[in-house]
């Protein structure tokens, strides 16, 4: 079984930190929280570690943005502080267009819902119909629903913030 | 027949119906431009939103070899075994604390209840409101208001694995480096730094804030302005029950590692850096979310190494 567990860290570690850094915008947390998913692997030696990964693995992106709240709560009381007063619209123009990309599929990620995003990052990193369903109790049958809609709103979403620069910039 | 429906094409560009369902849909879709388009479309919907996901992709290299992070699930084991022991002294502390209390007040044995009562309750044994700031004060050294207390046998843990000297805590943990006067440091810095009063949340930095060690007197906290969007670097002085002021600086890897070289540069013997550690939360929030920025704080003072290091992990910040 630890074979087994260590086939699947070589296979599936960068799609692990894939979807976790998905859920968490963080490389170096993603890739913190995926080791440590495989750590877990490790120790419990689950019966169907696929499934068993991409399940820890979103549960502790939950706990992690849980604490992201928190944080974020600190950071408000950080941006009354004159010092610390940022500029973040400004900032955006110094951005490459890569990571302007990048932020407006965040931003369009963060739009859909909770049970959309994880399907669609889920199906994302190459888990099947079948295991998307018993990872999020959804019956087969509605994958297909959830994934249609998910992949709409991620591409209506990001149009929508597209379409909002460019009135911005002109 | 029936139209495809959006979410069958989807499963069935997928890949996830069975072959009868793909023949079925395949047979209809050859008869029916309406379904034949809407194909296409969910192809390209499809594709788009895989390309989208593509952008964020994170930069990753190859996983770290299994044995490295099994090793770091031990060293993890480890540390919260020696958060328990540290809990576990501080209770043990209480009741030493408590002793001693009840042996001072005692009238039948004035000569041991003097004794007693000048062993110093430990000092995390409960946790101390923090004391009101004091005026602030000069940087040419604490202003001691008590003699250096004599050194005392560091209380050594029983628990497993307890041995190494980082577990060793309470007071051995603050007591000073040298039963003699503590060394007197003038920070070396800038006019790019100012004063923050460290009770008022208007002088820059909001006072839960403040990186500090529970319990001890802030004297003085000093905010040096930071680039827009970032957490300005902070110094805040600490006057330790030795006589001699602890110093925590706080800000970027680099920043705090620059200053720490700048005052450890022809300072007294026995002036010391703990290592610089994380501080949390070191997170700022960006137009694209929360990025890391590396902050880290470290304890300057007239310290053992191992003592300041001890300190630093114990540094709070809210």
């Amino acid at each position: 079984m630890a074979d087994e567990i260590e086939r699947l860290y070589q296979t599936m570690y960068t799609s692990v930190v894939r979807f976790l850094y998905r859920k968490v915008w963080d490389e170096d947390r993603a890739e913190d929280l995926a080791q440590e998913v495989f750590i877990r692997a490790l120790a419990h030696r689950p019966e169907k570690p696929r499934a068993w990964i991409f399940a820890v693995a979103a549960n502790l992106a939950r706990d992690e943005a849980r604490a992201a709240v928190r944080r974020k709560r600190h950071l408000t009381l950080l941006t009354n502080d004159p010092v610390t007063l940022s500029r973040p619209i400004a900032s955006a123009s110094d951005m490459v267009e890569r990571d302007e990309v990048m932020a407006k599929v965040h931003g369009a990620l963060d739009t859909l819902s909770e049970r959309d995003r994880n399907v669609l990052l889920l199906w994302d990193s190459g888990l099947s119909y079948t295991e998307i369903a018993a990872q999020t109790g959804l019956a087969v049958g509605a994958v297909g629903t959830t994934l249609a809609r998910a992949r709409k709103r991620l591409v209506e979403a990001y149009d929508k913030q597209e379409a909002e620069a460019r009135a911005a910039r002109s | 027949m029936r139209h495809v429906p959006d979410e069958e094409l989807h499963a069935y560009l997928d890949q996830a119906l069975s072959r009868s369902q793909c023949i079925e849909i395949e047979t209809h879709i050859a008869r029916c431009v309406r379904c034949r388009d809407a194909r296409d479309a969910t192809a390209a919907l499809r594709d788009r939103t895989t390309a989208l996901l593509a952008t964020t992709a994170p930069r990753i290299g190859a996983p770290p070899p299994l044995h490295t992070l099994l090793a770091r699930a031990e060293a993890k084991r480890k540390t919260s075994w020696m958060r328990r022991a540290i809990l576990a002294a501080s209770f043990g502390g209480a009741i030493l604390a408590g002793w001693g209390m009840r042996a001072a007040l005692d009238p039948h044995d004035d000569v041991e209840a003097a004794r007693l009562a000048q062993v110093d309750p430990p000092p995390r044994a409960l946790p101390i409101p923090q004391s009101p700031v004091t005026d602030q004060v000069s940087t040419d050294g604490p202003r001691i208001t008590s003699p250096a207390p004599e050194p005392s046998t560091p209380v050594r843990l029983a628990a497993d694995g307890l041995s190494e000297p980082e577990a060793t805590i309470g007071r051995g943990a603050l007591a000073p480096a040298s039963a003699g006067a503590p060394a007197k440091v003038s920070l070396v810095l800038d006019e790019a730094w100012r004063n923050s009063d460290p009770a008022a949340s208007g002088g820059g930095v909001a006072p839960g804030m403040l990186p500090t060690y529970p319990g001890l007197p802030v004297t003085e906290v000093r905010v040096h302005d930071a680039a827009p969007g970032q957490r300005p670097l902070l110094i805040v002085s600490q006057l330790h029950e030795s006589g001699t002021t602890l110093y925590t600086v706080e800000g970027p890897a680099d920043r705090v590692a620059a200053i720490i070289a700048t005052q450890l540069a022809g300072a007294p013997a026995g002036f010391q850096s703990s290592d610089p550690s994380r501080s949390p939360p070191d997170y700022v929030e960006t137009p694209s979310g929360y990025r890391r920025t590396h902050r880290v704080l470290a304890v300057l003072g007239s310290l053992p190494f191992d003592t300041l290091n001890a300190i630093a992990q114990r540094i709070v910040l809210r």
